[in-house]
């Protein structure tokens, strides 16, 4: 029970502020409206009395009664009241009988001036003075909720007593009559009940006075209503006096002033009474909201929820148009400006003026109050990053349905739109222009100029932000595109590590995503390509080790033997065999170690500048008596100008030592090998050519391991001295490359020059 | 001569074949084939020369080589199938007075042994005798005043020009010389061809004084610039 009480608890809570507020609002309106309506704080009075004949509408009405009485008397003309009375109405206005707002309002500011005016200078045209009293005494006599007797010089002029004896001196009235007014020349006698009324208080008469009849000090009577004398009675209960005028067409009212004076206090009595019930639940209904306010942020908050759901722009527009049509239709802000005009006007005046506008446009407060209201709730209970924008939603799914095109194609459509938009405002430009002109030629009011002007310049600024959303996106697309080559060249240059970070919304996103998965791929591959040359090495340095040692052994009994004596020719022979084949073997098993070595870049290298003319010297000179011995003849080109470049001598020796020896040992018998170096801008170029002894087989890396122009491992070397001459020259920086033009073998040795 | 050698070995084909070499040379042999083996040896009887394996059993040569070098300051040869300089420096900087990386030529060997003998006998006598003008560096040593090489304390014959080119070099050990320098100050003429020139006397030189002319340790080619002797460091 509990706990379903709680669940409700937010809900009720809601409902009770919601009723609150719309019960305190429209029936602290309806009662204001009352106010205005009712004379103010006077007729509240008034309805606060439960007999009728205590009002001040009462006094008023039967000093009115005794003005037209005096009127008819004395033969003048009939003021403002037959005006009113005609209808049949009191002067109690009934708010619901005036429509608008405007002619009530106006008829209270200058209407009724103007009108009773009007009235007089036609009846002053007119002239017929008796035609008028004699219809005023047709309207009158036929109301029996006052009986009057008009004497004039002592005889009764116009009674509607029917007989029944009107005795003023003696306060004795007919049964259902209970209220005496009677004026005797001079002054006003009245008796409510027998009890005499006092009238004139201290003699003067002020605008507050309650009785507005002659006979105060400053307020006497001229000679001819000295000649009066009126005697009212009024009835305790007035009723409604009807006459059959069939002939002339249908019932017909009497005046009956005092019954609708009567019931429309009773009336408004019982609407005060309802209001005030009304504005009791109101106030206990927010009183509970304001007990319950945090069950109440809650419904807002669940409201909030729903609210989240519509897009702000719309709620926006709603709710402006809401209070725009409540502000417009009610006329408010007409009334606020006259209210502000310097009327110099009262507070009641302003709160009237601005009041009942809103009075009479419940309907459309309401709509803007609750607009105003969710919006307000929407805004303080969503936050910023979960609010809805239609222009953003329309952006996101107009960008995400483009996405699912090719980049290229993306390109070209944003273009189309951009080029559509712009179409499409000038030709709206030009339409309004067209429209404008027609107009204007039509009115000829400077104002459309300025409207034109308006609409133009939201078009042409339409135009402008279209034109700079297509700059934002080309120049976010173009920084993409930049980064994404600036990553290509990355990768080109060996930068395996580093992925391409590009914002999630870009064009590019698939291309980058792509790249990156290339550059993993690669970082991949060379790891593992890292890893297996390095196992590969570890490998080759184990078996190089291992075969060390026997091979120790076998150099070191090869040569126990050959220092043994007496020994046969051929026995020698043999062991001059295995000293070379063993000294071979030892040559290889360095080689091997120290190709695998630089092929995997572990190779430690001493860079220093030297002079690789230098080297070439020095490597010939050191060769030389090898090269005498050779069947074939260098022939050297190198400057005597040092050629400095930055590598490891020892290695780079090692290198051109090999490729002599390679040269010597497969050159052609009396050919010539050719050492040059030259510079070639910045790079230092030297090759060994040779002519081969055999023919050389076309489309073979001479650098690969264990290759050799013949294919067959019979002679000397070891089949590594061009792949360790090309690894120690990519060590040292270097590079090198291997030609063959015919039986030309030429390879070439680069190194930049160091200055 | 009869100075007793350890040779130390896990393999004992290569010190059978390290034994009869040196023996045939003269030398006593003591034979191990681990490191406690060597330690025990090493201590127990007296040796001149220790030449220890680095990769053995039980305890490896180069631990066998510090513990030695604890009590004993005696020549050590440390043989090892590892042949990178980072290899070779790690076991000269143990301790051990020479290097060989197998496989090795048991003559060249030998060679070493000698030379590593009579430095450790005679350098004490030219030590005492504190002949000030002389260059020493690691087996050589070069004495300016009557332009004598000492190789391992003996005097080397040289020719006219070889002594002016090791009279340069010596002087300023370290230091290259450039083929061009050297030949102007030796031959004091007109520079032509100067590398072929300096490289055949280099080479002979070589073979006077280097254990292993085709492997200098001294006398040296630094590629592309020129030529210089290898100052040594000097361990005792």
């Amino acid at each position: 029970m509990v706990t379903r009480l709680k669940k409700w608890k937010p809900a009720v809570s809601f409902a009770a502020f919601a009723l609150g507020v719309t019960l305190i609002l429209s029936n602290v309106l309806s009662g204001f409206g009352l106010l205005i309506n009712g004379n103010g704080w006077s007729g509240l009075r008034d309805v606060m009395q439960g007999d009728y004949q205590n009002t001040s509408e009462f006094r008023w009405r039967m000093s009115s009664y005794l003005e037209d009485f005096l009127t008819m008397a004395t033969g003048g003309p009939v003021g403002d009241g037959i005006y009113a009375y005609e209808s049949g109405y009191g002067t109690m206005v009934y708010a619901e009988d005036y429509e608008t707002p405007w002619k009530w309002w106006g008829y209270h500011t200058n209407t009724s001036t103007t009108a009773a005016s009007d009235t007089a200078s036609t009846t002053t045209d007119g002239q017929n003075y008796k035609e008028q009293i004699a219809h005023m005494q047709e309207v009158y006599s036929r109301d029996r909720n006052i009986l009057y007797e008009i004497r004039y010089e002592g005889i009764i002029k116009f009674s509607n007593t029917e007989g029944i004896r009107l005795d003023a001196e003696k306060g004795v009235l007919p049964e259902g009559y209970n209220f005496l007014l009677h004026f005797d020349g001079e002054k006003v006698t009245a008796a409510k009940d027998g009890k005499e009324i006092d009238i004139y208080s201290d003699g003067y008469y002020r605008p507050e006075s309650d009785w507005y009849v002659p006979g105060y000090r400053n307020f006497t009577v001229g000679k001819e209503a000295g000649k009066t004398e009126v005697t009212i009675i009024a009835a305790e209960k007035p009723l409604r006096y009807i006459v059959g005028n069939y002939t002339q067409g249908g019932a017909e009212q009497s005046d009956n002033s005092l019954y609708w004076l009567s019931e429309e206090l009773k009336d408004r009595r019982e609407r005060y009474v309802n209001i005030g019930v009304q504005l009791a639940i109101g106030i206990l209904l927010f009183a509970l909201y304001i007990y319950w306010h945090r069950d109440k942020q809650q419904a807002d908050r669940v409201i909030a929820r729903g609210t989240a759901h519509i897009w702000q722009g719309v709620k926006w527009f709603v709710t402006v148009a809401a209070v725009l049509v409540f502000s417009l239709s009610s006329g408010i802000l007409r009334a606020l400006y006259y209210t502000f005009d310097g009327w110099g006007m009262g507070l009641f005046e302003i709160a009237t003026d601005i009041l009942s506008p809103i009075y009479y446009n419940q309907f459309w407060l309401f709509i803007a109050f609750w607009c105003v209201y969710l919006l307000a709730n929407d805004l303080r209970y969503t936050p910023k990053p979960s609010r809805k924008y239609l222009l953003g939603d329309l952006c996101v799914s107009m960008h995400r349905s483009m996405l699912k095109l090719p980049f290229q194609k993306r390109m070209v459509q944003r273009y189309r739109n951009l080029l559509l938009s712009e179409l499409g405002l000038a030709v709206l430009a030009g339409v309004t222009c067209l429209v404008f002109w027609y107009w204007y030629q039509s009115y000829w009011d400077e104002w459309i100029i300025l409207l034109l002007a308006l609409v133009l310049l939201v078009l042409v600024g339409v135009g402008v932000w279209s034109l700079l959303v297509f700059a934002k996106h080309n120049r976010a697309a173009a920084t993409d595109i930049g980064a994404l080559c600036d990553q290509i060249v990355a990768i080109r240059n060996g930068n395996l590590t580093q992925p391409l970070q590009l914002p999630a919304d870009t064009d590019l996103l698939e291309a980058a995503q792509s790249l990156n998965d290339i550059q993993k791929g690669m970082q991949e591959a060379l790891e593992e390509q890292t890893k297996s040359e390095r196992m590969k090495v570890e490998l080759i340095t184990n078996v190089s080790h291992d075969i060390k040692t026997p091979l120790t052994s076998i150099i070191s009994y090869v040569e126990l033997l050959n220092e043994e004596e007496g020994l046969p020719a051929h026995v020698r022979d043999y062991i001059r065999i295995l000293n070379d084949k063993s000294q071979r073997l030892k040559t290889m098993v360095q080689d091997v170690f120290e190709v695998s070595k630089a092929a995997a870049g572990q190779l430690p290298v001493n860079l220093e500048t030297l002079d690789l003319g230098k080297l070439l010297r020095q490597t010939l000179a050191d060769m030389s008596e090898r090269i005498a011995d050779s069947p074939v003849a260098v022939k050297e080109s190198i400057p005597e100008a040092p050629v400095m470049i930055v590598a490891d001598g020892q290695r780079l020796y090692r290198v051109f030592q090999n490729l002599l020896q390679n040269a010597l040992k497969y050159s052609l018998e009396g050919s010539r090998v050719f050492v040059t170096l030259y510079r070639d801008g910045r790079t230092a170029v030297a090759s060994v050519k040779n002519t081969s002894k055999t023919e050389i087989a076309p489309g073979v890396d001479f650098t690969e391991r264990f290759v050799r122009g013949d294919q067959s491992r019979t002679d000397g070397g070891s089949g590594l001295g061009l792949s360790i001459a090309s690894n120690f020259t990519e060590s040292c920086g270097g590079q090198f490359r291997v030609e063959t033009i015919a039986d030309l073998f030429v390879v070439t040795v680069q190194f930049p020059l160091s200055e | 001569m009869n100075e007793c050698v350890l040779v130390v070995d896990d393999d004992a084909e290569i010190v059978q074949a390290i034994a009869i070499t040196l023996e045939k040379e003269g030398y006593r042999v003591l034979k191990a084939y681990d490191g406690m083996q060597a330690l025990e040896l090493a201590a127990e009887r007296s040796v001149q020369l220790i030449i220890i394996d680095v990769m053995m059993p039980r305890l490896d040569g180069l631990s066998a080589v510090m513990k030695i070098r604890e009590r004993r300051n005696l020549p050590i040869i440390v043989l090892s199938a590892k042949s990178e300089n980072t290899d070779k420096i790690l076991g000269l900087s143990m301790g051990a007075d020479d290097y060989v990386t197998k496989p090795f030529h048991p003559q060249e060997l030998a060679a070493r042994v000698r030379s590593q003998l009579r430095r450790y006998t005679s350098l004490g006598d030219m030590n005492a005798e504190g002949k000030n003008h002389e260059i020493q560096n690691g087996r050589l040593c070069y004495n300016p005043d009557d332009r004598v090489l000492y190789v391992d304390g003996e005097a080397v014959r040289l020719t006219a020009t070889e002594t002016k080119i090791i009279d340069l070099l010596m002087r300023n050990p370290g230091r290259i010389f450039p083929a061009e320098e050297i030949y102007r100050r030796v031959w004091e003429g007109e520079v032509y061809a100067p590398e072929n020139t300096v490289m055949v006397h280099i080479r002979r030189i070589r073979e006077k004084i280097e254990l292993n002319p085709k492997e200098p340790e001294y006398l040296k080619v630094v590629w592309g610039i020129g030529y210089k002797i290898e100052k040594m460091e000097t361990r005792r």
